[in-house]
Order: C-alpha cells, then sequence, then structure tokens
C-alpha cells in the first residue's frame, strides 16, 4: 500500500497555518477600505465575519477528510510537483480508484476549496484534482447543472493553461490520464447536449441559467479545443513524418516534442473521430485518422487499451454507416480478436468494465455487418458472436418484419450516443414549460421529452434502416444462389415463388449491393487513409447472367492449416518454457 | 468510379483551403461553397462532384440551420444520385435532420433513389420525364440523364454478359437507334436476334475460386526464432 512511502512525510498537518497563509494572500487593501466611512466599515466587519465563516467551514471540511484520504493527497501533490511521473502513474491509476471505492463510492471527493488549503497548493494540481473530482462526480453521482458548468469552466482553465502558455511546460503525465483527459472531456460534453435538449424535470431556474450560459459546452469551443490541441502538436505533421520519411524531430517542433502535447494532439484526433461520428459526419470522422496506421501494431494508440478500442469502434461503426459493411467487418473483427487475447492482462485495468461493455457492442455491429455482407473472420471471434447473438443473426437473415426489428435493436444497442450541434429555443421552452406546470400535463411533457431525447438518435437510424432494408432479399436469393452452379432464370424464379422480371430485378440488386467500396491495404495507392478503396464484389457468391441463364460460381476459403500450426506450436513453445522454469 | 478523398481538378486552391482547415467552420464561407455546388451541377460529368466540399458546405447548414438554403440541399442530393450506387448519397443524408425529411421535394428525390437502388429503372425514368416534381428536381443537373444512363450500364454490366434489347432499351429509357449508338460508346455488341453481348470482365463472369492461405512471413518470426535457439 502506498502508506509505506510516506516514510519522509510528516502526518501532521497544521490547519490553522495553512489557513493563515492562505487567507493572507486573499487580503483586501486596507488603507482603501479606510478611506471610507461608517457603511464600509460595516461591510469591512461583515467580510471578515465571511472570512471567519468560511475559515471556519474550511478547517471543519478538511477535519472531516478521513485520514487515509488526507495523508494520500499530500502525498499525490507532493510527488506531482516533484514530478515523479512513475508515482504520478500509480496514484492515478490505482491508489485514487482503490479510496474512490473505499470512501467515495456513495459521495463525492472532498471539495476541492478544502483540498486546495490542505496540500497548500492553488496551481496545476488544483486544476487536475478539480478534473479528477468532477470526473467522479460524473461516473458515480448525479451530476447538477452547475457542476457542469463548473466543470466545464474547469477544463477551460486546464486547456488554457497548456495552450496558452509561451514554452512548453515541463508537465508530465500518464499516458492513461492524457487520454481520459480527452475522453472525459467529450463525455461531458456529450451528456451536456443531451441534458440541454431534455426539458422534463428541468426548473425554471435551471432552464434561464442554460439560456444564459450559451458558451457552455458549446460545439465549436469543443472542437476548438481539439483542434488546438492537434496544431499546437504538430501531430499530423509528426505522424506524416513517421510515414513516409523525415525528420521526426524537425516536424515535432518545439511543443510537439515534449510528451504532454504529444499525447493530447494524438488523443485529439481520436477525439475528434468520435466527436465528427456523433455529429453524423462519417466522412471527416475517418479523415481525422488521415495518418494513422491502424495496420501497425506498435501504434501509439496501443498503449492506452481505452483509447485502442474506442478507436477502433468509431472506425469500425463509422465504415458501417457509410455502407463499407467489408471495412466494418475487418476493423471490428480485429479488435475484438485482440481484446480476447488479451483479456487476462486487462482484468487488472480499471477500465476493465468499459472495454467490456464496448467490446460487447462492438459484437453486436459485427453480427450486423456479416449479416448485411456475409464474410469470414478468425474462429474464435466467430464463435464469441455466435454465441452472443447468434439468435439475432439468425433472424437477420431470415428476412421480413422481424428481421428489420432485430437490425433496429441491435444498431440502438450499439450506437454512439449522437448530438445535437445547436443549442435548443430556450424561450419556448420556457414558456411552454410554465404552461405545462400550469396545466399540470405530466404526460404529454414526458412523451415530447421522450421524443426529443431519442429523435436524433432515430434520424440516423431512420437513414441506416433505409439502407438495410433495400439489402432484405439478399440472404434468401444467396441461400437458393449457393444450391446451384447454372439455372435458367424462370425455373429459378418459379422456385422462389416470384416472376422471373422479379427475379431478375432481385439478381441486380445483390449485384449492386454487394458491390461495396473497399480498404486495400495491399494497394500502394491507398497508403494509410481510411476514407480510400477501391469498387469490388465482396461476396462468396459470384453470378453471372447469361441473356435466359444465370450461372453461379462460389467462392470457398481453403482450410487455415498454417495458422493452426504456428498457434500450436507457438503454445507447445510456451508450455515447454513453463515446464522448464517450473523444474 | 472516383476516389472520394482525392481532390478533384474543378476545386479551386480556395475551397481547397476552406475545406482542408478549420475555416470549414465559418460561416462566410456557404457563399462560396454554394457557387461551388452550382459549378458542379452545370459541368456535364458525373466526376465534377465534390463530395468533400459538399459536405462541408451541409456541416455549415448542420451548425447554422438558420442559414440553411433548401434548393442548395437539394441540388447536392441529385448530383449525388448521380454516384450511385456509391455511398456519398447517404454521407450527405446522415448531415440532415428529421424535418427536412417532410419537405416534399426531398420525399421525391428519396423515390428517385430508392428506385435506383433496388434497380427499378424503368420506373424511375417514368418519374424522371413525367412527374412534374422530379423533372423540377432533376433539371437543375446538367446532363444528369446521361450520367444515370452510365451509372445504369455500370450496374448491368455488372451482372450481365448478355442482355435482351428490349430490357436494356427500357432500362436506358433509349431507342432502338439510340441504343445502337450508347452500345458503340460502351463496346457493346448487338446481335441479329437483337440479344446485346457485353464485354466480360472480373465482375461478370462465374468462377470459382479457393481463397487459399497466405503466411505472412512475420508471423513465423517466433517458430524460425526458437528453432535457432535448439
Amino acid at each position: 500500500m502506498y502508506q509505506d512511502n510516506y516514510d519522509d512525510y510528516n502526518n501532521e498537518i497544521d490547519v490553522e497555518a495553512v489557513i493563515d497563509t492562505y487567507t493572507g494572500a486573499d487580503d483586501f487593501d486596507e488603507s482603501e477600505l479606510q478611506a471610507d466611512i461608517g457603511e464600509k466599515q460595516f461591510e469591512q466587519q461583515q467580510l471578515l465575519q465571511l472570512q471567519q465563516i468560511e475559515q471556519k467551514q474550511i478547517i471543519e471540511g478538511i477535519k472531516a477528510i478521513p485520514p487515509p484520504v488526507c495523508d494520500f493527497l499530500g502525498y499525490f501533490c507532493r510527488v506531482f510537483t516533484q514530478k515523479n511521473s512513475g508515482k504520478v502513474a500509480h496514484i492515478y491509476e490505482q491508489q485514487f480508484n482503490k479510496l474512490s471505492e473505499r470512501f467515495y463510492s456513495k459521495q463525492s471527493w472532498p471539495d476541492p476549496r478544502y483540498v486546495s488549503v490542505l496540500v497548500n497548493n492553488d496551481g496545476i494540481f488544483m486544476i487536475l484534482y478539480r478534473e479528477l473530482y468532477y470526473r467522479h462526480i460524473y461516473s458515480r453521482l448525479q451530476v447538477t447543472l452547475e457542476e457542469r458548468i463548473l466543470s466545464f469552466e474547469n477544463y477551460c482553465e486546464l486547456f488554457n493553461y497548456i495552450l496558452n502558455s509561451d514554452k512548453p511546460l515541463s508537465l508530465e503525465l500518464p499516458n492513461q490520464w492524457l487520454w481520459d483527459i480527452i475522453d472525459e472531456f467529450i463525455y461531458q460534453f456529450q451528456t451536456f447536449c443531451a441534458f440541454r435538449n431534455n426539458f422534463s424535470k428541468k426548473s425554471a431556474q435551471d432552464l434561464e441559467l442554460l439560456k444564459n450560459s450559451p458558451a457552455v459546452w458549446d460545439t465549436i469551443s469543443v472542437l476548438n479545443v481539439l483542434y488546438s490541441l492537434v496544431s499546437k502538436s504538430c501531430i499530423t505533421k509528426q505522424l506524416h513524418v513517421s510515414l513516409h520519411g523525415g525528420d521526426v524531430i524537425e516536424a515535432a517542433g518545439e511543443y510537439g516534442s515534449s510528451q504532454l502535447y504529444k499525447m493530447l494532439g494524438y488523443f485529439s484526433l481520436i477525439g475528434l473521430l468520435r466527436v465528427h461520428c456523433m455529429l453524423g459526419d462519417y466522412n471527416l470522422a475517418l479523415q481525422s485518422l488521415e495518418n494513422i496506421d491502424l495496420g501497425n501494431h506498435r501504434a501509439l494508440y496501443t498503449r492506452v487499451p481505452a483509447c485502442h478500442v474506442t478507436l477502433y469502434y468509431y472506425v469500425g461503426f463509422s465504415y458501417m454507416m457509410m455502407r463499407r459493411y467489408a471495412d466494418a467487418t475487418r476493423i471490428l473483427a480485429a479488435i475484438l480478436s485482440f481484446i480476447s487475447r488479451t483479456r487476462q492482462y486487462q482484468s487488472k485495468f480499471f477500465q476493465f468494465d468499459v472495454i467490456n461493455k464496448k467490446a460487447d457492442q462492438m459484437y453486436a455491429l459485427l453480427a450486423i455487418c456479416m449479416s448485411l455482407s456475409p464474410s469470414r473472420v478468425d474462429e474464435h471471434t466467430h464463435s464469441n458472436l455466435r454465441e452472443k447473438y447468434g439468435d439475432q443473426q439468425t433472424k437477420m437473415q431470415r428476412g421480413g418484419e422481424e428481421a428489420l426489428t432485430t437490425f433496429q435493436d441491435l444498431f440502438l444497442y450499439s450506437c454512439p450516443k449522437f448530438i445535437n450541434p445547436n443549442l435548443p429555443d430556450y424561450d419556448s421552452i420556457i414558456v411552454s414549460s410554465a404552461e405545462y406546470q400550469a396545466e399540470a400535463a405530466t404526460e404529454s411533457e414526458n412523451t415530447t421529452s421522450k421524443k426529443s431525447k431519442f429523435e436524433l438518435q432515430n434520424y440516423q437510424l431512420k437513414i441506416f434502416m433505409n439502407e438495410v432494408s433495400l439489402q432484405l432479399i439478399v440472404p434468401t436469393l444467396r441461400s437458393f444462389l449457393k444450391l446451384y452452379t447454372s439455372m435458367k432464370l424462370d425455373k429459378l424464379a418459379a422456385f422462389l415463388d416470384i416472376t422471373t422480371d422479379e427475379l431478375h430485378n432481385q439478381l441486380l440488386v445483390y449485384k449492386i449491393r454487394a458491390n461495396q467500396f473497399k480498404f486495400n491495404p495491399n494497394s500502394s495507392s491507398t497508403g494509410t487513409n481510411l476514407l480510400d478503396g477501391e469498387y469490388s464484389t465482396s461476396t462468396d457468391i459470384g453470378f453471372a447472367i447469361d441473356n435466359d441463364v444465370v450461372y453461379i460460381a462460389e467462392t470457398k476459403t481453403g482450410r487455415k492449416y498454417a495458422d493452426w500450426f504456428i498457434r500450436n506450436s507457438t503454445k507447445l513453445l510456451e508450455l515447454v518454457s513453463t515446464m522448464e522454469s517450473s523444474t | 468510379m472516383s476516389n472520394t478523398s482525392r481532390r478533384p481538378e474543378k476545386r479551386t486552391d480556395e475551397i481547397h483551403e476552406v475545406i482542408t482547415s478549420v475555416n470549414r467552420y465559418n460561416v462566410k464561407n456557404i457563399p462560396l461553397l454554394e457557387e461551388y455546388v452550382k459549378s458542379q451541377c452545370n459541368s456535364y460529368s458525373a466526376s465534377s462532384n465534390d463530395l468533400q466540399a459538399n459536405l462541408a458546405l451541409l456541416k455549415l447548414y448542420q451548425f447554422n440551420p438558420e442559414l440553411l438554403n433548401l434548393d442548395v440541399v437539394l441540388n447536392i442530393l441529385v448530383k449525388a444520385l448521380t454516384t450511385l450506387p456509391g455511398n456519398e448519397f447517404i454521407m450527405c443524408m446522415y448531415l440532415l435532420n428529421e424535418q427536412l425529411l417532410n419537405d416534399d421535394m426531398l420525399v421525391k428525390l428519396l423515390e428517385l433513389k430508392e428506385m435506383l437502388e433496388t434497380a427499378r429503372f424503368e420506373g424511375f425514368w417514368d418519374m424522371v420525364l413525367n412527374d412534374p416534381q422530379a423533372k423540377e428536381l432533376t433539371d437543375g443537373v446538367k446532363g444528369f440523364e446521361d450520367s444515370i444512363r452510365t451509372m445504369i450500364a455500370d450496374t448491368v454490366s455488372l451482372a450481365h454478359q448478355s442482355a435482351s434489347s428490349e430490357f436494356l432499351m427500357a432500362a436506358l429509357n433509349l431507342d432502338e437507334s439510340d441504343l445502337q449508338e450508347f452500345a458503340e460508346q460502351q463496346s457493346w455488341e448487338i446481335k441479329h436476334d437483337g440479344l446485346v453481348v457485353l464485354p466480360l470482365h472480373k465482375e461478370n463472369v462465374a468462377k470459382s475460386t479457393v481463397n487459399s492461405e497466405q503466411v505472412q512471413f512475420e508471423h513465423l518470426t517466433k517458430i524460425i526464432g526458437s528453432a535457432s535457439e535448439i
């Protein structure tokens, strides 16, 4: 435990002394006050009184902090100011969560005002503490509007501090933390968008406050932060150079050479992917990743598991929405196989649950994609998929109404939260909510709020389902085609119980749907741009119509002997080495 | 079909600058991009469609709904229709919103799209030629019919080695002499019995293949490495 590390730390915190220095700094100019008369003096007395009350509050507040947490915070601040990055990482990933579990599972961490006095620090450490403080509230408790606004302001302070520094800050934070900052920033933005568009159960004050603070969690400001971090770190140039050759240090520049800026810039690219995806701009989403090579097993994103998973999830989802099902399948299968292979290591990470939930959503996406464009994935992922979504897959392939509802359910379960970038019309809502209250028409209020909440989800769903519905004839047709190598059109139509014209039409649709734009990792012209690709048929059934006869041919995948051999020889190797080491 | 991420020839430096930088969020660029949509519509070729620029404009509309110009949106979508069965049309659709779906013209446009995507070409042509709303929509794009015709021909040649000329005339909305001319352009051969033979390529030949396993060298590194230890 961390207590072991405290040996050189004085456990006795002289609260009073700390308060003195704290309030002393805030002391107002007395000479100015004395220039004024009676009234002012009265005010001053009041102020002093207030200050005393506040002081008392702070003392009480600090006393209320459990001693282990007090020790921890002092230790944390000290290690942080000493720039001991190894220990900071340990605190961040382990101890903070352990203490959250132990003391703060149902309440927030100590008020930053008290902590600031306790550790006698009001700089960057406190900004970061507040980031943790609000993040903890978001993850475990009900968030009030004030907290949402304060958290936003804290992020602004943090990013201003980082971006507006004259020279690169010498601050170093664990990659995991940096990723979590970007991730949480976007998460809070997304929940705020949902929050401001959900008008039920909102008090008039809250609405008024929302109306008066349009800049809070404004979409453009959020994008601006991400774009600024990207440009400050020259990350695009750095990645470009590392892919195509050139002077990496020169490309990185002054700021980009620092781990803080580089990683924030890198994670912001993935943040942009996510935000654009939430706005329905899948094209721009994938464009953000222009110089990130998804084929590179040692790429920066692999350093943080949550980042790795997020990246693949949004890329897979974007591909799916863009009707590039083969690409989506490839991406999703790759990450799912990675997750299941590394399961044993990941159970140690504190974000294990989050990753598991995402994995489950990705299996659902994979089920959708594979129903729309049948293809093969590796054995292991395939059997996991069958286990989780086997029933749904059968339903989706059967066609009809039931298939559509299954597609819909899986989509809603696995899609990201979409956001409306604009402010709602608060004035009309304030009026109408007053009316509602007058009429006490709770029922209708509920339905409208529900509607607005799901409207965006539904719009994206609608467009997607329209694509899906075009494809519903494909599975049945495919199962029939599989049986023959050549067939008269009229005869096949009779089997399917449709007219020849109808069959001809379906065959054309089959071809249209099978012809997908596909990324080709082997093609030299495509490079790493995820939007690139070429049209090719992705189906295992090829056919050609020669006037009134259709010729059919199946593409089969041979057995993978080498894969089996390689995997088992590695297994044997491990077995032998464990046996040797145990003897 | 053109690559969606590459820069089309007609895109000027000014527009390229706008859509590849944060300037794309600046509302002042709306007129510039709207003008560009117009010039795409005035160009006959389907490859003049600049998806990136048009998406940037739709995004500006998304962020500033009060500035949305429905006619421009419709123009973008009609132009995107000529790139079917690619995904440009739906990518534009994702940036619109529920309210717009109530617009009559857009509903009509979606009907046209559905006919093309479900290969109901006869119905499509019937609508384009006889429905006043559909006519109004497609009139805005120069060379619309020819672009669609080429697109349908591409689709048909994905599936057919040969087809009856009656079918082709209906699908392409051409009479006999026009079909002859069109067939020459496409290097299709019209036989005496009215059968049209299409050139063979990868997609319209049914050939069964077995994908055999390919092992990449890096997968063997571990085995080779440990083999040298023995």
